[in-house]
């Protein structure tokens, strides 16, 4: 069975959860995490977005889901320099911009396909995305000895990790299925999306409850109360 | 149609391959690197462990030991009429007479002067004399060749020798005990074989909160050496130590 457009849009909403939740602790938090929450700013307005462009003008809701890739991906990036493996290697953090910034002028504008679906873009940071967070694991599980599924750096990279392998396969399902063509295993894929994206949103929310407090504001209250 | 699905297939099957191999090869590369750091931090704590007890042995040799002999020296000057007082005086020169020789004792224990002036092979003869004299357990030192290891190193080897020694002692319950040292191809080796009681190596690696044995293996790592002890009840007990010169 293939969810309708508002079952569609009432799972993505899940976004809100760790968004509300990001609002709630963001001047308390680590800001390391600050762009992560960002992140899931973006994601439910462009989701919002998306629903008012399909459901009360009827139209196609792509230009949004192309420019929201492209800031979702700079977001990201932008995440794991904070995070710190981007910071200190400034020369790929600046090539892995310009690459992504160029991928997307490149498919987006120069072939104009933003007006329809673009799946190398979006498919190519998935890509790099999962590669970083999987470096961010291996990091925590060789260096960290905290148990990591209380770690929100760790749940939040398998979220990243679980959510960016299915894009892949969406993207490609998508670039199989065509316009007109029914494929059904492609079919099937598509409408699970929506589905791996809810659960990968409450693990965010999850992730967002455990992230740590700023050290420094902690230790002052502990020693000063204030 | 068929082509399309079939290289977007292939193509997706590959990138997810590169992400397995990926995970695969970051997770070694995390894990070496994280090998070296302990190594590197180790190391660093056991230099610093031997630089302190360096420093401490020097200072109670140098400073202590001289400054006794020269309390003993004005205590012996002092004129005294009174018997019980001249007793007194005796009594506390032996006193001084045997912290003197205590102090030098835990001295030698601390870094033996042989290791730094003669080296290791005369460092471990004069440690095994000493240890015979004390106690009954025989024993055994064979070297074959010119044995020349580097002071850092020769430090490692000779504490090494001195954990075995007190192992033995301390568990063993044995009569005999052999060291053999040589040096080929680059290599030391270091055997050393006692018929004592023996013990169930797995076992003992596994369940012993001691640190005998992690210490032999902490420093023959550092030598970036390795080492194998067999061992049985009831059999006596193989080391084997192989460390690149």
């Amino acid at each position: 069975m293939q969810p309708n457009h508002i079952t569609n849009f009432l799972l993505s909403e899940i976004v809100a959860i760790p968004l509300v939740i990001g609002a709630v602790r963001f001047y308390r938090i680590n800001t390391s995490y600050h762009p992560f929450i960002l992140l899931l700013l973006m994601a439910f307005t462009s989701e919002v977005i998306s629903f008012i462009c399909i459901h009360f003008f009827h139209s196609n809701n792509a230009i949004t889901v192309n420019i929201y890739a492209l800031i979702e991906s700079l977001i990201l990036l932008y995440q794991f320099r904070a995070w710190g493996f981007l910071y200190r290697r400034q020369r790929l953090f600046y090539t892995l911009l310009a690459i992504f910034i160029l991928l997307w002028t490149v498919e987006n504008i120069i072939f104009f396909k933003i007006e329809t679906y673009s799946p190398f873009f979006k498919g190519a940071y998935s890509f790099v995305i999962v590669l970083l967070s999987i470096n961010e694991i291996n990091y925590m599980i060789v260096q960290d000895s905290r148990l990591l599924f209380r770690n929100a750096k760790f749940l939040i990279c398998l979220g990243f990790i679980i959510f960016f392998i299915y894009q892949i396969i969406y993207e490609a399902s998508y670039y199989v299925l065509g316009k007109d063509d029914v494929v059904s295993v492609a079919t099937r894929i598509i409408s699970l999306f929506g589905y791996v994206n809810a659960f990968v949103n409450l693990l965010y929310g999850v992730a967002v409850l455990l992230i740590p407090e700023k050290k420094n504001d902690l230790y002052f209250k502990r020693h000063f109360g204030m | 149609m068929g082509d399309k699905i079939f290289y977007t297939t292939v193509f997706v099957s590959l990138l997810i391959a590169i992400i397995i191999i990926y995970f695969v090869v970051s997770i070694i590369l995390y894990h070496r690197r994280y090998i070296r750091l302990q190594r590197e931090r180790i190391t660093a704590e056991i230099t610093i462990l031997e630089n302190e007890r360096k420093r401490i042995a020097t200072d109670l040799h140098d400073s202590a030991g001289p400054l006794l002999s020269t309390v003993k020296l004005i205590l012996n000057s002092i004129d005294v009429q009174n018997e019980h007082d001249k007793k007194i005086i005796e009594k506390s020169s032996r006193y001084i007479d045997e912290t003197i020789t205590n102090l030098r004792q835990i001295s030698h224990n601390l870094l033996p002067n042989a290791l730094e002036r003669k080296g290791l092979v005369e460092a471990t003869r004069e440690f095994i004399q000493q240890v015979s004299e004390q106690q009954s357990l025989a024993i055994e030192l064979r070297c074959s060749g010119d044995i020349q290891v580097q002071p850092e190193k020769a430090i490692h080897i000779f504490r090494i020798i001195q954990e075995i020694v007190q192992n033995t002692l301390k568990h063993a319950k044995a009569s005999q005990l052999r060291i053999s040292l040589s040096q080929d191809d680059g290599q030391l080796l270091l055997l050393v074989r006692e018929n004592g009681a023996g013990f169930d190596v797995k076992k003992v690696k596994s369940t012993s909160a001691g640190l005998g044995m992690k210490s032999l293996e902490i420093r023959t790592d550092i030598m970036h050496g390795s080492l194998a002890i067999e061992s049985a009840p009831g059999q006596g007990t193989h080391y084997c130590i192989k460390i690149p010169a």
